[in-house]
């Protein structure tokens, strides 16, 4: 290896015996490659000092001939009336844009002059005469020049026969007088890169005090597929320092622009040895064009252009879809709402920073729940908020499960056959795929709850042992052969994960407020009672004493996540978040034991830490979003469907008018009446309560000659309802809205009798999307009653 | 001596009717029947009012949380013959159910309809009678109630700061329609102290009472909603 000694970047085209490191080689508009070739051979590298700068390439530099983007170039101009102004403020805007950009806080960037100043404050920070450099060998040398001056031990790996790094090698080194370790991958001036699985072991080989620095400012270069960038071990708390330039890939080398990432503490002792306001305005400006949301959506996130398939064909990205499914004057048509408030709240939300697009609570009752879930992601993505508040949603299954919590593995659930909530019915009456012999229902009313429930009635007809686990007596414990009476949710233990789509993971505890009245039993005890009284393999699946203690249990599984902490109050959860963010976890418990029972005092654990987004099971190993997920490759288009009628609806001449449930706020889930206290304020709005009302337009409304307060039928071909008429502007022409809860038919006094239940005007069916029941695209008609 | 009054902020108000609930709960006041409802005898001390506005695209729809206002200048209590409702010290328009004879005349003067009448005796069924909260005592049928801005809370805190030799100040006590607030929507406290939360919140640009004009000065102010901030209901 006697020639590593002497191979630097300066020389190393030297070594290679061509004799042109210094190649003058025109930009892409000039000479042709015989002439190149003709002006290599006349220089000698070392000692060439060109009269024609601008003109030539420097092999040995790796500039970038394509020079800053347009856009890079155009704000330099426009910077030039700032040029009299201290560079703070562009220098601030550009941390918090480049924080964004790779999805870490604003305190965990520093900038600097180009990313040699990363190197010279990472040896000034991270080294002193008691500490050491390991470096390999050839590398870039820079950062061995100011650690010469800290008066640190160099170390320099010599690199192994492939160029590339040895990281075995380094590890044994840097574990002696630890302090810093030098990684430049891809590798100036090999050009070989080591994969991020194997740094990834190194780091974790590395002692504890010492800092690894990873120079990454050839990192748009490799195309290597087990190359990946260290910044997700930033992300994970790592002790790591992620240098980047805007030399290279940006073409700005002579503006003197580059960046490191790191945890805060890292950056806070880095950032004392810059030279204070080292930034240059222009430069500044510059890398805030350069950094733009289209290549922020190009390097985070897949789909949204169009692109090829194996077979050649061309798939229609995300902005194909909606540009031909999302036209303006269609959308503002089905909606109603003007164009023009549909133009400026898109110009508003795409002009403020930083925006973030919310979406309604998930609402079976409301169409397209997954897919507008999804566009509210997709809004985010676009508009750089995605990951740091609101998840990554890369499929439809992954969808459902960001944000909750590490569960057990679910116990012999693969044995059996799952059908969807919304067609479970079916394969009821028919028996497929096998015949149902005994059904047992948990606090689940599917003949009122769900649409076209009386098939749901049929079903359980032909059933031959029906149990019901209820804490009220209804309409499924009427007909069912054994009713056990089970206690409200005020009495009973249960767990509540995190919402889909949350961006953190969560876990509830819900306790009982309340002792149970009446000697009742929770559903889950009675499962585990049957788990043990039919032995075998059963019993080994549910081995908890009673449904309390598998509750508690899962405080075992979130212990061995070694992460995450008990509900606290803002200034603690503020605490524990930006320890969390340093790399720092300091749980409140050291047992199962202690974690359960500040779950019990608190209410519940999360994981605050941005990381934890990264650990949703799901997840795409590229860790980018995914405009299209595999498995619903054209949602967009499905999104203009949902608000479509349903197959069996009738004519448009015979019932004119299109029928919308919805949930009321006291009744979510269309359940509740059975308390009178909801029941009777199921619609202050209104002045409501008690009864089934339809809400409709006064256009509509005179075209049917109807009153307001008036009683009238609503009939579809399927069923028909009594209803009260309320007028409302508020709604749009055409549409009659009609609240879900009511018309029960079994209960006390209370419920029994009162309303109607507009699932009596649908039929079964299911979203295109979800598993859920469809409520929606029934047309109706209207008569005085 | 504190004044108390409370200030209600419409931008955080979801109207999610749990102060009503929470009311219901914490006054005995029974559950109305549904025919009891459709003669408009269901009895609410705070109810949702609603304000609607525009059509379709452009429809806005305002929910206000009305309790009884504790005006300064209530025109309820100047009607009553027999001294049934009167203002205490501290600025709590008060009933007093035992000498109330039912004749009505407050619930008309009253420009926000927040008194009720009891048209039929109170009736909870078994086991909501476990329910009833020992410190209310429950109306009889003929006599008008309303908010009493949670008096009983009032009541056991003086006596827990005479226990404590000092007098009662802000934060002892809370209604619990405050107390139930999920969004923290409704502050409660001394007017009279220009210290306090609750009136620096009054002074702020947003604020607004109801049908100011009428000159009943109420305790209960609102703030507005975003757009609607400066205008009056």
């Amino acid at each position: 290896m006697a020639t590593t000694g002497q191979l630097s970047r300066r020389n190393f085209a030297q070594l290679l015996g061509l004799g042109a490191s210094a190649a003058l080689l025109a930009p892409v508009q000039a000479r042709g490659l015989e002439e190149r070739l003709a002006l290599g051979g006349r220089l000698r590298a070392a000692k060439l000092l060109p009269k024609d700068p601008e003109n030539l390439i420097l092999l040995n530099s790796n500039e970038n001939p394509y020079g800053p983007s347009p856009a890079a170039l155009e704000a330099m101009v426009e910077a030039h009336s700032v040029a009299c102004r201290y560079p703070d403020f562009w220098a601030d805007q550009l941390q918090e844009k480049l924080a964004r950009f790779h999805g870490v806080d604003p305190e965990m960037v520093v900038v600097t002059c180009g990313s040699t100043e990363v190197l010279k404050l990472g040896a000034m920070a991270f080294l002193d005469p008691n500490r050491r450099l390991v470096m390999a060998e050839p590398t870039f040398e820079a950062i061995g020049r100011y650690a010469r001056l800290t008066g640190a031990e160099i170390v320099k790996v010599p690199c192994d026969a492939a160029w590339r790094h040895d990281l075995e090698a380094m590890a044994r080194a840097a574990r002696e007088r630890p302090g810093l370790v030098y990684l430049c991958n891809p590798n100036n001036p090999t050009g070989t890169v080591v994969s991020k699985a194997a740094l990834e072991k190194f780091l974790k080989q590395m002692p504890a005090d010492s800092v690894a620095l990873v120079d990454e400012a050839y990192c748009h270069f490799a195309d290597d597929p087990g190359y990946g960038s260290l910044l997700d071990s930033v992300k994970a708390g790592g002790n790591v320092v992620v240098a980047r330039t805007f030399s290279k890939i940006y073409g700005m080398a002579g503006l003197r622009l580059g960046y490191a990432i790191a945890r805060r503490d890292l950056i806070e002792r880095m950032r004392p040895h810059q030279v204070m306001e080292s930034w240059n305005v222009m430069a500044c400006a510059a890398a805030l064009a350069s950094l733009d949301d289209r290549e922020f959506v190009e390097q985070n996130a897949l789909g949204f252009d169009d692109w090829t398939d194996s077979s050649g064909k061309t798939v229609p990205g995300f902005r194909t879809q909606i540009l031909r499914n999302f036209r303006l004057g269609e959308v503002a048509g089905q909606t109603g709402v003007p164009a023009e408030t549909i133009l400026r709240l898109a110009r508003e939300f795409a002009a403020n920073r930083p925006a973030l697009a919310l979406g309604d609570s998930s609402s079976s009752f409301q169409p397209g729940t997954l897919t507008g879930s999804m566009a509210v992601h997709c809004l985010n993505v676009l508009m750089g908020s995605a990951g740091t508040l609101v998840g990554e949603s890369p499929s439809s299954e992954a969808y459902q499960q960001i944000g909750s919590a590490p569960r057990r593995k679910e116990r012999g659930a693969e044995a059996h056959p799952r059908s969807s909530p919304g067609d479970l019915w079916q394969a009821v009456q028919e028996g497929h795929p096998y015949r149902v012999e005994s059904l047992l229902l948990c606090e689940a009313n599917p003949s009122v709850q769900f649409p076209g429930g009386s098939q749901w009635t049929a079903a359980l007809a032909r059933v031959p042992f029906v149990v019901a686990c209820t804490s009220f007596f209804d309409e499924t414990a009427a007909i069912a052969d054994l009713v056990l009476p089970a206690p409200h949710f005020l009495e009973a233990w249960d767990e509540a994960p995190a919402p889909p789509g949350s961006p953190v993971p969560v876990e509830s505890l819900v306790q009982p407020a309340v002792a149970p009245q009446e000697g009742v039993r929770h559903p889950g005890d009675v499962l585990l009672t049957l788990a043990k009284t039919l032995g075998g393999n059963l019993q080994d699946l549910f081995p908890d004493a009673d449904f309390a203690a598998l509750v508690a249990a899962q405080s075992k599984a979130l212990l061995e996540q070694k992460r995450g902490y008990v509900f606290a109050g803002t200034l603690e959860s503020a605490w524990y978040r930006l320890l969390q963010h340093t790399g720092w976890w300091a749980p409140t418990y050291a047992s199962a034991e202690e974690l359960w029972e500040q779950m019990r005092a608190q209410g519940g654990w999360w994981d605050p830490s941005p990381a934890s987004v990264a650990r949703a099971p799901g997840l795409s190993g590229s860790r980018k979003f995914q405009f299209l997920p595999p498995g619903m490759p054209d949602w967009p288009s499905q999104v203009r469907s949902v608000g479509s009628l349903r197959e069996d609806s009738g004519s448009s001449a015979q019932y004119p008018l299109v029928l919308e449930p919805f949930e009321l706020l006291p009744l979510l889930g269309g359940t509740g009446a059975e308390a009178p206290s909801l029941s009777q304020s199921l619609g202050q709005y209104l002045g409501e309560g008690w009864q089934t009302w339809a809400e409709i337009h006064p256009e509509t409304a005179n075209r049917f000659g109807l009153h307001d307060q008036q009683w009238a039928w609503l009939e579809s071909p399927h069923g028909r309802i009594r209803v009260k008429v309320r007028i409302r502007a508020g709604l749009h022409p055409g549409v009659i809205a009609v609240p879900i809860g009511l018309g029960r038919t079994h209960g006390t006094e209370w419920i029994k009798g009162r309303g109607a239940n507009p699932a009596d005007l649908l039929t079964p069916a299911s979203e295109t999307s979800s598993p859920w029941p469809r409520w929606w695209g029934e047309r109706v008609r209207i008569l005085a009653a | 001596m504190a004044r108390w009054g409370m200030v209600i902020d419409l931008a955080k108000c979801t109207a999610c009717q749990t102060c009503v609930l929470a009311c219901q709960a914490e006054n005995n006041i029974p559950v109305a029947t549904p025919g009891q409802s459709d003669q408009g005898r269901a009895i609410q001390w705070i109810r949702i009012l609603p304000l609607p506005e525009g059509e379709n695209a452009h429809a806005r729809l305002r929910l206000l949380p009305v309790p009884c206002l504790h005006c300064d200048e209530p025109p309820c209590i100047k009607v009553c013959p027999v001294d049934a409702t009167n203002i205490t010290p501290e600025g709590t328009v008060r009933q007093i159910f035992a000498r109330c004879i039912g004749c009505r005349y407050c619930t008309t003067a009253c420009p926000y309809t927040v008194r009720k009448f009891n048209w039929s005796e109170p009736r909870w069924e078994e086991p909501w009678e476990e329910m009833l909260n020992p410190d209310v005592s429950i109306r009889p049928k003929g006599v008008v109630e309303k908010c009493t801005l949670c008096h009983h809370r009032l009541q056991l805190a003086r006596e827990q700061a005479q226990a404590e030799g000092r007098t009662i100040r802000e934060g002892d006590y809370v209604p619990a329609c405050v107390e139930s607030c999920p969004t923290e929507a409704m502050v409660f406290g001394d007017l009279d102290d220009p210290e306090s939360r609750v009136t620096q919140l009054t002074r702020s640009a947003r604020a607004f009472r109801l049908l100011e004009e009428l000159g009943t000065r109420p305790k209960v102010l609102y703030l507005s909603e975003g757009e609607w901030s400066g205008k009056r209901a």
